[in-house]
């Protein structure tokens, strides 16, 4: 595996414009090197989602990043123009966002989404047909879901359609941001085995976002925490947590030990 | 979708018999007896006995509730009954003063519709420029000028002192460019203001932010996902704005000296001539009952998803 980091972030600021420009997110960097599977974990409210929207444009008014730079191989993203951050979009970069019951649109059907997806990599016709039924299959979806609106899914249907979209589109960095957030059990179980579908076939580096390590854990190879809007340490999860961590490292450790017990 | 046109039909018929009984109603209960009033306006002297038989004439000495039910069942004849002033039957008044009206209306809705979306998307992308900003102060400006006076400012400017238009007098097409650009302009203003907050709205969703996360166009962004949200909303407006319309044009007419239904029914409220009164209300009545109920029909048709919350999850 090439270490060259496919997205950079450096120094990234994020700030409420209305409110003195208070920083939400404060001087964040890391780097997502090609196949690489980062968990970012924090507790809630600590800025991990915001740092995602950053990312992914997604931010919305009245915050903005007030400083810093988004580079994705190579390419400041927060200094291009809208038309071109949308060719990146989708096949560079797509995220999977946490509220998969608001996330589709509600009066479009699932085929006409997926259909738009599969456009957007200029696959028509019998191609995009196609790509999206083997799709559907890889994230264990039922074929006759296309025909449905997404009010006829539940929560855990609707985050594998997002799964689909990730597979159509092939994303070279793609970040899930707390994908299995108000999922049961078993939903999340199938979430995160789709999720893993999606990873292994389209070899996409993985920003997985979340507040809880046991998930990360299953998922990742190395963890970013946050607390208070900044990045306070780095893990590799295939070694046992340092003691000399930092505190919140070690308070998210502790709750999920007492979880287990 | 036959079923909901069948269903919103039926209850659809309360509604309307409820029109028509208030609609008599207010007006056979407003003080000021018909017959004395036109006889006075002509200048006639007249006896109590004249007065009666008069009154026997146009049915006038019956109850009130007696009155609506003999008004309904003409109704359904198409008789809208006779006016007292003029003497000629309310059909065939409406016949000749409703194109002019039902033109102004159709034409300042129209137009109004399409500047509304133009303003409204305009003020709403690009929020925060020197044209969002323009346009956004020059659409209060609009909202909150009363219609008379714009009517009479345009009048002031280009038919007085550019001499663009004919003052006062309809002839023409031409003569109604004035009254449908001062209709557009009021009804574009409040529109474009519904369309900008539910554009804004609407772009601050989870599936807006899909959408721009997927890589799509801002045409794709804006035709395909944001107009689909905002449109259910702004039908429903925009029927309640073509009722408005209609009844707003009553001024005007006045005022641009169109021969229309509003000029009528002004006409009618000095003659008190209930006749046409009552058909004016009915009337006003039935064009927002059924600007609503194809309001109804097309938003049904335009959220499908919403025929699958109507028997569960399929």
């Amino acid at each position: 595996m090439v270490d060259i980091p496919l997205l950079q972030v450096q120094n990234l600021t994020i700030a409420n414009s209305t409110q003195n420009n208070e920083s939400l997110v404060e001087g964040v960097s890391f780097s997502l090197s090609a196949g690489q599977r980062l968990g970012l974990i924090g507790k809630s409210g600590c800025g991990k989602s915001l740092t995602c929207h950053a990312i992914t444009g997604a931010l919305r008014a009245p915050l903005t990043t007030s400083s810093g730079s988004i580079r994705f191989q190579g390419q400041d993203l927060l200094a291009m123009p809208f038309a071109e951050k949308q060719r990146i979009r989708g096949t560079g970069i797509f995220c999977i966002f946490q509220s998969p019951g608001s996330a589709l649109h509600p009066s479009l059907t699932i085929a006409t989404q997926l259909l738009e997806t599969a456009g957007n990599v200029s696959l028509f016709g019998q191609d995009a047909q196609q790509t999206i039924s083997q799709a559907l299959e890889a994230v264990s979806l039922p074929q006759h879901c296309l025909k449905q609106y997404p009010n006829a899914l539940s929560g855990g249907m609707k985050q594998r359609v997002m799964m689909a979209m990730a597979l159509i589109l092939k994303p070279t960095v793609l970040i899930a941001d707390e994908p299995t957030t108000g999922l049961d059990v078993i939903t999340e179980h199938e979430t995160l085995e789709a999720l893993n579908v999606v990873q292994q076939e389209t070899g996409s580096a993985l920003l997985f976002v979340s507040h809880d390590l046991r998930i990360v854990r299953q998922t990742c190879t190395s963890v970013l925490v946050m607390d208070a809007g900044q990045l306070v340490d780095a893990c590799d999860l295939n070694q046992p947590i340092a003691p000399d961590c930092h505190h919140a490292t070690a308070e998210i450790t502790r709750a999920m030990e007492r979880l287990q017990l | 979708m036959k079923q909901f046109v069948f269903k919103r039909t039926l209850s659809g018929i309360p509604t309307l018999f409820g029109m028509t009984l208030i609609g008599f109603l207010i007006i056979g209960l407003t003080p000021g007896d018909p017959i004395e009033m036109e006889l006075r306006r002509l200048g006639v002297s007249f006896t109590a006995e004249q007065v009666e038989a008069l009154r026997v004439e146009y049915g006038l000495d019956k109850p009130l509730i007696q009155r609506y039910f003999i008004w309904l069942l003409d109704l359904f004849r198409l008789d809208l009954g006779t006016s007292i002033a003029s003497g000629r039957p309310v059909l065939e008044l409406f016949k000749e003063h409703l194109p002019i009206t039902a033109t102004l209306s159709v034409l300042a809705f129209v137009s109004s519709l399409a500047l509304s979306l133009v303003l409204g998307t305009v003020t709403a992308v690009s929020q925060r420029t020197s044209v969002s900003t323009s346009l956004y102060v020059l659409t209060m400006f609009l909202v909150s000028v009363p219609s008379f006076w714009l009517a009479l400012f345009l009048l002031a400017v280009f038919a007085l002192g550019l001499g663009w238009f004919n003052l006062l007098q309809f002839g023409n097409a031409q003569d109604l460019i004035l009254p449908v650009i001062t209709l557009t302009l009021g009804n574009a203003a409040v529109m474009s203001r519904l369309v900008r907050e539910r554009i804004i709205a609407v772009m601050s969703e989870d599936y807006i932010r899909l959408a721009i996360t997927k890589g799509l166009s801002r045409r794709a962004i804006l035709g395909r996902h944001v107009f689909k949200s905002i449109l259910p909303p702004l039908i429903t407006n925009w029927a309640i704005s073509f009722g408005s319309l209609l009844g707003g044009s009553v001024i005007i007419e006045n005022i641009f000296n169109l021969p229309g239904l509003g000029q009528l029914a002004l006409q009618a409220i000095a003659e008190r001539d209930f006749a046409i009164l009552q058909a004016y209300l009915l009337f006003m009545g039935l064009v927002f009952f059924l600007a609503n109920f194809a309001a109804d029909l097309t938003n049904h048709w335009l959220m499908p998803q919403l025929k699958e919350d109507d028997h569960g999850v399929r």
